[in-house]
């Protein structure tokens, strides 16, 4: 459903990546691994219309998004859940949530939509008359990934959703996260817990300095030598 | 106490065309953080509008007010693309120093051109309506009138910016952009939306304006600066604020007109604008955030 081939871009002129090759298929879950600074978030902006590729092709459910801007890319159905959330935090859960379906395609399935998100994530439901910065950084993360699930995606990409959460939080995420994947929705996973993001993907790719070195299926790359040296630390 | 009661009432319905005018300027600096000191000359334009409306073709205020807005719709979205959208996305320092420039430009070229096409003298809208005496109390009607248009507005468009789809992603564009962008809202769209509403209301605001005072090329800073009070005073970026600004502004300078003389009352609003800096900035409703 998402064809990148020989994707270049970064901030302005300074170039991040470098002839960028990446496939996910209907319903699988993707992860990207790659040390800080390998340019992870730089290419997530790039497919979700933030940044502007300089070369390449970004394909999307046969349709050439490469150079649409980022509100038509989350009408055609990808969206990304960013680092740091980027929530309203003076607003109400619900507040949060309605306006993650101002998509077109969103607005006339809200209600049926917001249902689901609630059923995922009951604690939401409990609290949805407070505001966002009231929860916890495991609750946030939540609603940060229902308010995506609201714009009815095809693919939802994740960048770092673990990050400074609790084990036990990562662990019910990431259930979670396989339960949203049961809905025919596809995952592009950037994660620093390569461990846990191994385990739930299908297949994995790595990105270093701005390039893609490694492809393959997880449950492989989770026991080459390579990356468990550089990445799990065994 | 019936020459009190008369000058609230007046202050009231003064205070509804202050609310009138300051509501367009508190969309554009409470969300996009542009402040428009071009507004004021928006405010005068309309007014001339009116004011050739119906001298040229006998169109009544009300129509002309509508039609003044629609314009300032257009011309506003034309002054959003080609002056201010450069502006956006900038630090806030750099944004209000460029705003500042900026507008205050456009603000000489249109006091100048109308200066020199329309000579320098003062005009008002020669249109009347009656008074109504209830009880021994005079109520002018086109002011009347007015206090209803003004109340109308502001609530329509408190309901707009928290019930319609468009409305929230104004506020929520305003609140966190990157967070709006992520969810698919179209910034450009929401601020060229929110820049040419602010100058609509200007634009027709100018009619009744123009109705009740007169006016002339060089008011616009004035105005705008007396608007800047009211939204200060009331709350930045509220429109409760705003109409509880222009009450109380609209009050104080009509206690003080008729204490202590007319010509004190327009230094007023800067009296009252430099209290609120002082002791309550984020003003009278404003959250401190």
């Amino acid at each position: 459903m998402l064809k990148v081939a020989g994707l270049c871009g970064g901030y302005g002129p300074i170039r991040i990546l470098w002839d960028i090759g990446l496939i996910i298929e209907r319903g699988e879950i993707v992860t990207l691994l790659g040390a800080n600074g390998a340019g992870k978030t730089t290419l997530i902006r790039t497919l979700a219309g933030e940044l502007r590729p300089s070369a390449g092709r970004i394909e999307f459910l046969d349709r050439d998004i490469t150079h649409m801007r980022s509100h038509d890319i989350v009408e055609a159905g990808l969206i990304e859940i960013p680092e740091g959330r980027q929530l309203w935090g003076g607003l109400s859960i619900e507040d949060n949530l309605e306006l993650g379906a101002f998509c077109k395609r969103a607005r006339p399935d809200l209600k049926a939509s917001k249902d689901w998100v609630y059923s995922l994530f009951p604690i939401l439901a409990e609290r949805r008359a407070s505001a966002a910065r009231t929860l916890s950084g495991g609750e946030q993360q939540m609603l940060a990934i229902g308010r995506a699930l609201m714009s009815k995606p095809r693919l939802l990409m994740l960048d770092e959703p673990s990050l400074g959460l609790a084990p036990q939080i990562v662990e019910e995420l990431f259930e979670i996260l396989v339960k949203i994947n049961d809905q025919n929705i596809s995952i592009l996973l950037v994660e620093q817990n390569v461990d846990f993001a191994l385990r739930i993907a299908d297949r994995a790719y790595v990105l270093e300095h701005g390039r893609m070195t490694q492809q393959g299926a997880a449950e492989e790359l989770r026991t080459s030598d390579s990356i468990r040296a550089a990445y799990l630390g065994i | 106490m019936s020459a009190l009661v008369q000058i609230l009432i007046g202050a009231v319905l003064q205070g509804s065309l202050y609310t009138l005018g300051a509501v367009g300027l508190s969309l554009s600096f409470g969300v996009l953080k542009i402040l428009n000191l071009s507004h004021g000359d928006f405010l005068m334009v309309g007014g001339l509008l009116g004011f050739l409306a119906l001298v040229k073709l006998g169109l009544n205020p009300f129509y002309s007010a509508v039609l003044a807005a629609i314009l300032g719709l257009a011309v506003g979205a034309l002054y959003y693309r080609f002056l201010i959208r450069g502006i956006l996305g900038r630090s806030a320092r750099e944004m209000l120093i460029a705003s500042v420039i900026v507008t205050l430009g456009v603000s000489m070229i249109i006091e100048d051109l109308t200066s020199f096409l329309w000579g320098g003298g003062s005009t008002g809208i020669p249109f009347q309506m009656p008074n109504l005496v209830v009880g021994g109390m005079v109520f002018p009607v086109l002011r009347v009138t007015l206090l209803a248009i003004a109340v109308v507005l502001t609530v329509g468009l408190h309901l707009f910016l928290t019930r319609s789809f468009t409305g929230r992603a104004i506020v929520a564009a305003a609140m966190n952009p990157v967070g709006a962008t992520v969810v698919g809202i179209n910034i450009d769209f929401v601020a060229i939306v929110t820049f040419a509403l602010g100058i609509a209301l200007a634009s027709g605001s100018g009619v009744f304006y123009a109705a009740l005072y007169s006016i002339e090329p060089f008011m616009g800073l004035g105005i705008t600066l007396k608007y800047l009070a009211v939204i200060i005073v009331g709350g930045m970026g509220s429109l409760l604020g705003a109409m509880i600004g222009g009450i109380l502004i609209a009050a104080v300078e009509a206690f003080t007109s008729y204490y202590l003389g007319a010509q004190w009352s327009p230094m007023v609003a800067f009296i009252i604008l430099i209290l609120a800096l002082l002791f309550r900035p984020q003003g009278l409703i404003g959250k401190e955030d």
